[in-house]
């Protein structure tokens, strides 16, 4: 489980919060809580050599702040289409389209999106997007759960 | 060239991070309009920094840019070792050196492979490039990886490393990963040897700018973590004289604040750091840089990208060094602890784009009171405009598309990284 974003930038500190809250809760057994920051084009180096990849990010999904949903890489393949090349500040679309163009996206990748409230310059989570935070988590150990069997402990 | 009419309007350029446009605008052979505008929000990290515990600052700090996250990081703890006379030991210096390079190689490897070579083997951008050369892009990544796990290895964390912190680290690396750094480092040798042949053989627009190139300067090793401040116009100045070297001002066009000193502009970044350091490289990057056709000094901005390959070269062989070293001594658990007490401190380090200067001052309870960063980019802004005044000239008479593409390429060569900065790029999932 890989939690991208930068928590400098309000909701958009939304990854990084549910790595830190998996991991006070407990990993499940064989899974890896990563903080990917804003790994950029290394993400695809994170994502190399794993089985299966969570991944959550701030997803302008045009929602209710603090929503958010499960999908596959392709919708967020398009995104990263959409934004050209600035690879610098590539985020999960880019590195997405890179790792499946240099074949070595992993086999089972999914996206869990969270819709921010606000991503401008100050620290800390909007009050929605942290009151999902516990349901974010739940659902990314779903995520994980129908990926890798019955390796989740249920709270 | 009079009659000549140009118009090239570049916005948002790709593969810069962050919002900088190119205008130029020429009118029967005289320039109108020249410009390099960055569009960049406020910047709030010293409001953010405000208020904040000596022990927690560097880790905000490290969130500035996933890029460079060790050297804002190392900058910060300098300077907050600085302001409360915090030693460090032997120890802790190396490893810092050590993440230090795998933060200047995966930078440098990024820009060089994925955002400058597209240019110069005539690729739109990376995602052709992979199909035309696909063997060079996952040379890239695989060094790349071999950067950000250093970082993993030192510092907790692929980016934005954890365990450094004032003082020394809260958890030191195991001694079977530092053997399995070496390894890989060795391994690279190969990939940093293919890297100097596909360099070498690219062809970088003929242009020259003797200016003045401003680094850190140590008196016995290529500085990157430390030194003084050195300008090839004016020689050693002590860190604590910073803002008469920065002199920021404000321009009309560009909301990113501008620097310079005792020319119009100065350059900072690897080709300033190569020239005026060359002489500290290790003879392995003195070597590449004579393979690559390098000369120090060079005042040919688009070697920048040379520059780096160079300094790539440098850190391999130097991390293998450090390596040994730790080694051969064994790392040893270190007792510190800190009394945070009142003060001001100045950490100024070599990011991988250039000089970087953190300024804090410390109140009695350990919590900030007033905080300055200087990023290298915004000290280059000014550079990259006399740049293009004297370039234009020069190449009025080609096709306006050439004309184009020669500018972005002249603005990426140096690699400019505009989210500290700027508005990131937010991603819009449909």
């Amino acid at each position: 489980m890989i939690g991208i974003g930068n928590p400098l930038r309000g909701d958009d500190g939304v990854g990084p919060a549910v790595v830190e809250a998996l991991k006070r809760r407990g990993l499940p057994e064989g899974v890896e809580a990563v903080d990917g920051g804003q790994a950029g084009l290394g993400l695809v180096g994170l994502m190399e050599g794993a089985d299966r990849v969570v991944l959550v990010d701030a997803a302008e999904m045009g929602a209710e702040p603090g929503a958010f949903r499960a999908f596959g890489p392709e919708e967020a393949l398009m995104a990263g289409e959409a934004l050209g090349c600035g690879v610098h500040g590539a985020r999960v679309g880019v590195a997405l389209r890179m790792a499946e163009a240099l074949g070595c996206l992993p086999p089972d990748v999914k996206v869990v999106g969270v819709q921010p409230r606000q991503m401008g310059w100050g620290v800390g989570l909007s009050r929605e997007v942290s009151q999902a935070l516990p349901r974010v988590v739940r659902a990314v150990l779903e995520v994980l759960g129908s990926s890798c069997g019955s390796c989740i402990r249920e709270e | 060239m009079s009659g000549v009419n140009v118009r090239v309007e570049v916005e948002h350029l790709t593969r810069v991070e962050g919002h900088g446009n190119i205008v130029l605008d020429v009118k029967n052979g005289e320039i109108k309009k020249l410009e390099w505008t960055v569009v960049e929000a406020p910047r709030l990290f010293e409001a953010m920094l405000r208020g904040r515990r000596w022990d927690e600052v560097h880790h905000i700090a490290c969130r500035i840019c996933g890029i460079c996250s060790v050297s804002h990081t190392c900058a910060s703890l300098r300077a907050t070792e600085a302001a409360m006379d915090i030693p460090i030991s032997d120890q802790t210096l190396k490893l810092r050196k050590l993440i230090f390079h795998g933060e200047m190689i995966q930078s440098h490897v990024l820009h060089v492979y994925l955002l400058a070579a597209p240019d110069l083997l005539g690729v739109g951008s990376v995602f052709p490039l992979i199909q035309t050369h696909r063997e060079v892009v996952l040379r890239a990544m695989r060094m790349k990886k071999l950067a950000n796990d250093i970082s993993h290895v030192i510092g907790g964390r692929h980016v934005h490393p954890i365990s450094l912190i004032p003082g020394g680290f809260a958890a030191l690396p195991k001694r079977e990963a530092l053997e399995g750094l070496r390894e890989r480092l060795e391994a690279c040798k190969a990939d940093l040897e293919a890297t100097v042949d596909l360099v070498k053989a690219l062809k970088l627009p003929d242009f020259e700018r003797e200016t003045e190139y401003v680094s850190l300067r140590m008196p016995e090793e290529y500085a990157f973590y430390e030194g003084l401040i050195y300008s090839s116009d004016a020689g050693p100045a002590p860190v604590e004289h910073y803002r008469e070297v920065t002199n920021e001002f404000v321009v009309p066009h560009s909301t990113a604040k501008h620097a310079r000193w005792h020319r119009n502009s100065y350059m900072v970044g690897a080709l300033a750091r190569v020239n005026n350091n060359y002489g500290m490289l290790r003879p392995e990057a003195k070597a590449a840089a004579e393979a690559m056709g390098f000369k120090a000094p060079c005042f040919n901005p688009f070697m920048n990208n040379v520059a780096q390959v160079v300094e790539t070269a440098h850190c391999v062989y130097d991390a293998i060094a450090v390596l040994d070293e730790l080694l051969q001594k064994g790392l040893q658990q270190e007792a510190f602890k800190v009394e945070p007490k009142a003060g001001r401190g100045i950490g100024v380090v070599e990011a991988p784009r250039g000089i970087l200067f953190h300024d804090y001052e410390y109140g009695d309870d350990g919590r900030i009171v007033r905080a300055n960063c200087i990023i290298p980019t915004n000290q280059n802004h000014e550079s990259i405009e006399d740049d293009f005044r004297a370039l234009v000239p020069k190449i009025l008479d080609r096709p306006q598309d050439e004309v184009r593409h020669t500018l972005e390429m002249l603005v990426r060569a140096y690699d400019p990284c505009i989210s500290c900065s700027t508005h990131y790029l937010d991603v819009t999932f449909i």
